[in-house]
This record gives C-alpha cells, sequence and structure tokens, in this order.
C-alpha cells in the first residue's frame, strides 16, 4: 500500500456514480468505464482495455475497484487480464451485486486479494456500502481493512455482511423492483400509478420504476439473474419486460431511456 | 353535503369515518355491535382531537363529529348515494352484506368494499348489480395515509369507477385505479420487500438489525423490513403473503417464510403481543 491509486472497471451506472464519488473525495482514480454490459463475442473493448492496462504503471495501483453487470465469462476475462499485471499487493474489490465474491476469487490466482461489495443507487444519498470477503481468505480480514482505509474518503459507512449473490439491499430492491415489472408488464397499473402507489401507500423512498431507472435496468437484471444462478428455482426470474428492455439498451437514467424518458440520449456513446 | 355510509366500525371503518366527516360529508356509520359502534366512535373522537390540539382541524371537534351518525339499521344507509364496506376480511360474510345491501339500496347506489385482499369480482360475483360494485382499498391509518387503490372488478361499470374516484378525491386522497389482481398494487410489490429480508435471515447473510440498518442507511426506507413487519403485526403479514400465495396458485416469488409461521405459532405477533423480531416489553 504506497501510493493509494485505485483502478476502476466498470460498465454500468453504479461504477459511474462510485467514479464520481471517488473524485469528489479526491481518491486518486482511473476508470475505464462502459455504457452498458459488454457482449463477450465483441473483441473490441477486450482489445481496447488489454492496450490501456498494457500503459498503465501498475506498481502504483494498490487497489482495483470492479463494478460491472456483463456477463460473468466477460467479467472473468477482464478480471484475468488485470490480474496478469497487477502486483500480488493489489487489492481486488468487486461487485458482489451479481454474483459472490468467492465465486468471482475462484476465477483468480490470487483469491485471497479479493473484497466484495454491494450498494444501492443512487450512490450518492446511500449513507452505507456493504462488503464481504470470500470463502477463500478464511477470516483473515487484512484486504477488507486496507478497502476501508483506501476509500475512508467517501462518507459511506462500511458494513460487513455474508458473501452470497446480491448481498442483502441490492438483492432485496432487485426483488421488490421485479416485481414491480411483472405488475407493468400484466397491466396491473400505469407505471407512474405502480410508483405513487408504493411511495404513498408503504412509504418507499423512491417508487420501484424511477428507482430501477436510476440503479440502472442492466444492474437490477444481472442481480436477478445472479442470484437465480446461486439459488435455483423460479423465485428470481426477471420479468419478460424487464429482460427485453435491457436487450433494448434501454437501460435508465444512464442511458436516456429505461421505463421513463431521461431526455439526453448517450447510449450510443 | 356528501352523503356516504360507511360499514363496519372497526379500525378501517373509523378511520375513513373520520376522514370523511373531517372532510366535510355527513357519514353514517353502521355496525352490528353498538359496543363497536361506541368503540369506533370514540375512536374518531380521539383521532379528530388530536388533529385539533395539532390546529389542523377547520371546524370544532363537535361539529364534524356531529356530522357523523351511528346505526346498527341497514336501512338507514339506503339513502347514501355511496357506500363503503369495511367489514372483517372474509369472502362469505362479505358476500352476505353485499347481498343485504342489494336489497336496501337502489341499484343506482355505488357499493365500495374497503377489502385489502379479497377480488373484488368474487365479492359482487353473486349480486344482480355487480357493475356497481368497486373496490376502494385505503390504508391504515386512513387519516394519515394519502393513498387509495381504486379496483374495478370485471363487472364494474365506469360510472362506479369515476364515483369512487370522486369521492377518494373528496376525501382528499390520491388515487391510483389498479387490476383486480392478487393483492392488488402495493401489498404486491411490498411482498419481496419482507419475503426477501425473511430469506436473508434464514440463509444468515444478514442479522435482523444489520438488515433493518441497511435498509435505512443504504436503501433510504423509512423502516427496515422487521420493525415494519413488528408494527404491522408478523400474523397480519403473513396472511396477507398466504393469501397472495394461494390466490396465485403458488407463485415462488410470492412464497410465505416459514420462519414466519413459528413466530406467530409461539405468539410472537410483534409490538402487539411486546414480541416479534425486537423485544418491546423491557
Amino acid at each position: 500500500m504506497t501510493n493509494n491509486r485505485i483502478l476502476l472497471v466498470g460498465d454500468g451506472g453504479v461504477a459511474l456514480e462510485l467514479a464520481e464519488a471517488l473524485k469528489g473525495a479526491g481518491v486518486d482514480v482511473e476508470s475505464y468505464l462502459h455504457p452498458g454490459p459488454i457482449d463477450l463475442a465483441n473483441e473490441r473493448p477486450f482489445t481496447f482495455l488489454c492496450d490501456e492496462f498494457d500503459r498503465l504503471d501498475w506498481l502504483r495501483i494498490d487497489l482495483v475497484l470492479l463494478a460491472m453487470t456483463s456477463p460473468k465469462e466477460v467479467q472473468k476475462r477482464i478480471l484475468r487480464e488485470i490480474e496478469a499485471r497487477a502486483g500480488e499487493e493489489t487489492t481486488f474489490l468487486v461487485s458482489a451485486m451479481s454474483c459472490a465474491a468467492t465465486e468471482t476469487a475462484s476465477w483468480l490466482r490470487l483469491p485471497e486479494r479479493v473484497v466484495g461489495f454491494g450498494v444501492v443507487a443512487p450512490v450518492s444519498e446511500a449513507r452505507a456500502i456493504e462488503v464481504c470477503l470470500p470463502l477463500q481468505v478464511k477470516g483473515c480480514t487484512r484486504r477488507l481493512d486496507e478497502v476501508v482505509h483506501m476509500l475512508g474518503g467517501l462518507h459511506h459507512k462500511w458494513v460487513t455482511v455474508r458473501d452470497s449473490a446480491g448481498l442483502v439491499m441490492p438483492r432485496l430492491v432487485a426483488a421488490v423492483v421485479n416485481e414491480a415489472f411483472y405488475a407493468l408488464m400484466e397491466g396491473a397499473a400505469e407505471a407512474e400509478d405502480i410508483d405513487t402507489a408504493m411511495k404513498l401507500g408503504t412509504s418507499y423512498p423512491y417508487g420501484p420504476l424511477e428507482w430501477a431507472d436510476r440503479i440502472g435496468l442492466d444492474q437490477i437484471h444481472a442481480t436477478l439473474c445472479g442470484v437465480q444462478e446461486e439459488q435455483g428455482g423460479e423465485r428470481y426470474r426477471p420479468a419478460p419486460l424487464l429482460r427485453r428492455l435491457v436487450l433494448a439498451g434501454q437501460f435508465g437514467e444512464a442511458s436516456g431511456r429505461g421505463v421513463y424518458e431521461h431526455g439526453e440520449e448517450n447510449a450510443d456513446a | 353535503m356528501r352523503k356516504v355510509a360507511v360499514l363496519g366500525a372497526g379500525t378501517m371503518g373509523a378511520g375513513i369515518a373520520q376522514t370523511a366527516a373531517q372532510s366535510g360529508c355527513e357519514v353514517v356509520l353502521h355496525d352490528v355491535s353498538d359496543a363497536q359502534l361506541a368503540k369506533g366512535i370514540a375512536s374518531v373522537e380521539r383521532g379528530l382531537s388530536k388533529l385539533a390540539e395539532k390546529g389542523r382541524l377547520a371546524a370544532p371537534v363537535g361539529d364534524v363529529l356531529d356530522r357523523v351518525r351511528v346505526t346498527t339499521e341497514l336501512t338507514a344507509l339506503g339513502e347514501c348515494p355511496i357506500v363503503i364496506e369495511a367489514v372483517p376480511e372474509d369472502l362469505a360474510l362479505k358476500r352476505r352484506v353485499f347481498g343485504q345491501l342489494e336489497a336496501v339500496t337502489s341499484a343506482e347506489t355505488v357499493l365500495a368494499t374497503n377489502t385489502s385482499s379479497i377480488p373484488v369480482t368474487a365479492i359482487a360475483g353473486e349480486l344482480q348489480h355487480p357493475e356497481r360494485v368497486v373496490g376502494m382499498h385505503f390504508f391504515n391509518p386512513v387519516p394519515l395515509m394519502q393513498l387509495v387503490e381504486i379496483i374495478p372488478g370485471l363487472a364494474t361499470a365506469e360510472a362506479a369507477v369515476e364515483a369512487a374516484v370522486a369521492m377518494a378525491e373528496l376525501l382528499g386522497k390520491t388515487v391510483v385505479v389498479c387490476q383486480d389482481a392478487p393483492g392488488f398494487l402495493v401489498n404486491r410489490v411490498a411482498r419481496g420487500y419482507y419475503g426477501e429480508a425473511l430469506r436473508l435471515l434464514q440463509e444468515g447473510v444478514a442479522d435482523v438489525e444489520t438488515i433493518d440498518r441497511l435498509a435505512r442507511s443504504e436503501a433510504n426506507f423509512r423502516m427496515g423490513p422487521f420493525e415494519l413487519m413488528d408494527l404491522i403485526g408478523i400474523d397480519v403479514n403473513l396472511a396477507v403473503s398466504q393469501g397472495v400465495y394461494r390466490a396465485s396458485y403458488e407463485e415462488a416469488r410470492y412464497k410465505p417464510s416459514g420462519l414466519q409461521e413459528r413466530m406467530v405459532q409461539g405468539g410472537l405477533l410483534g409490538r402487539k403481543t411486546g414480541k416479534g423480531f425486537y423485544r418491546y416489553d423491557e
């Protein structure tokens, strides 16, 4: 731990928000943000990232932060490219919002370097971030302590939970949002009415559909798929409408359109 | 002045009667039991007095209270253009009550049901004029909660929906119109908040306090799922979950939690028994 420089690789709204929050906290962060999930069959992002990685001064990078909603094979490939270049002391803070940290760690040569995290957007309004340790670290908290130290500039409290796909609030909010998408798909009510009902009928902080647009439909979908893969069964099956919106690239605020229209269109960037 | 009849003087009925009276309506509050009527009207008076103390009641408490007439005679409801039923959640009971209402009201009287879990279509199914039956789901406590779900059943006429919407708006509420589907909107979408929290607890991902704290501090919910279940009542919450699960032919997303059922069996019902996910009796 020498320079406290962070490499952030991400593809969704959470990564975008984390990049802003880290810069705001005065953290030295190098960000690579892809607009939306990366397709495994598309070589361009990988070629681009590998070229960039080759140019980085890895001795200065203490922490790699991976916040992706892309398919696991994509995340695995990127993480392995990073591990091939990073020093052994570099800690990997990876999103456990769609895949347990234990599973992510299993892809690496040094799984003990992994710490998982999860947070529900909007990150700026959250006052806590969840962290978890993969089983491979056998209870050693050194890497977690380093993460908390390096990201101490953020205003969030770090709360440790047990490792599992989706952790606590990302999974819980995804379940609520998924139900709202089923209700919308089935015509149970209009989108605005579903949001109004949950805010006024049970004091939710945001309507579930406007919340989904803020979090990113890609993130919600990735969380549901990840939890479904770990748990099995029908309970976490994403609403077909949610799946179709993600396939259409309508991720929410980040892409200019999700359940609602958001004006600026930058999904094609 | 608008006239409205409220059937059933329990918590919801009294809350609806109070809200209607303070909105300027003339209210006929009916219950089969004199004792329940006395409790209901006392609850209306308490609610009005609290508002008056905070300076949020436009007229003196006595004047508002005078707008509520209590009765055990169903025939007294006949003169009201709209009846809001708030008797216990039991389909056989509600069907019987609506059958009786049909006998004492004109075919144009709008018959609204404050059911939270029974299909409006089922309540109206056996009536001669099911087209004037509409769901009007208020939330507890009625005077404070801003939302009313308006639910047309399969046979409900547009005029009945419009009358229910107008009534809810007269009471100062925000209306959402939703389908006659299990749990309507709020109870349906909220199932995940409780069900997923119970699963996370059972899987050992985090304990009760941590999940509640994260709900408040990470996701900005006003209350965590467990403290909220304790407030609602573990038995009430389980009954809603079971109802939605059964009505959906056992959709996996609504599967109730065995842990919750165990708590009900053990008498740990939340705040009302002093013990639930937290203790309140120490």
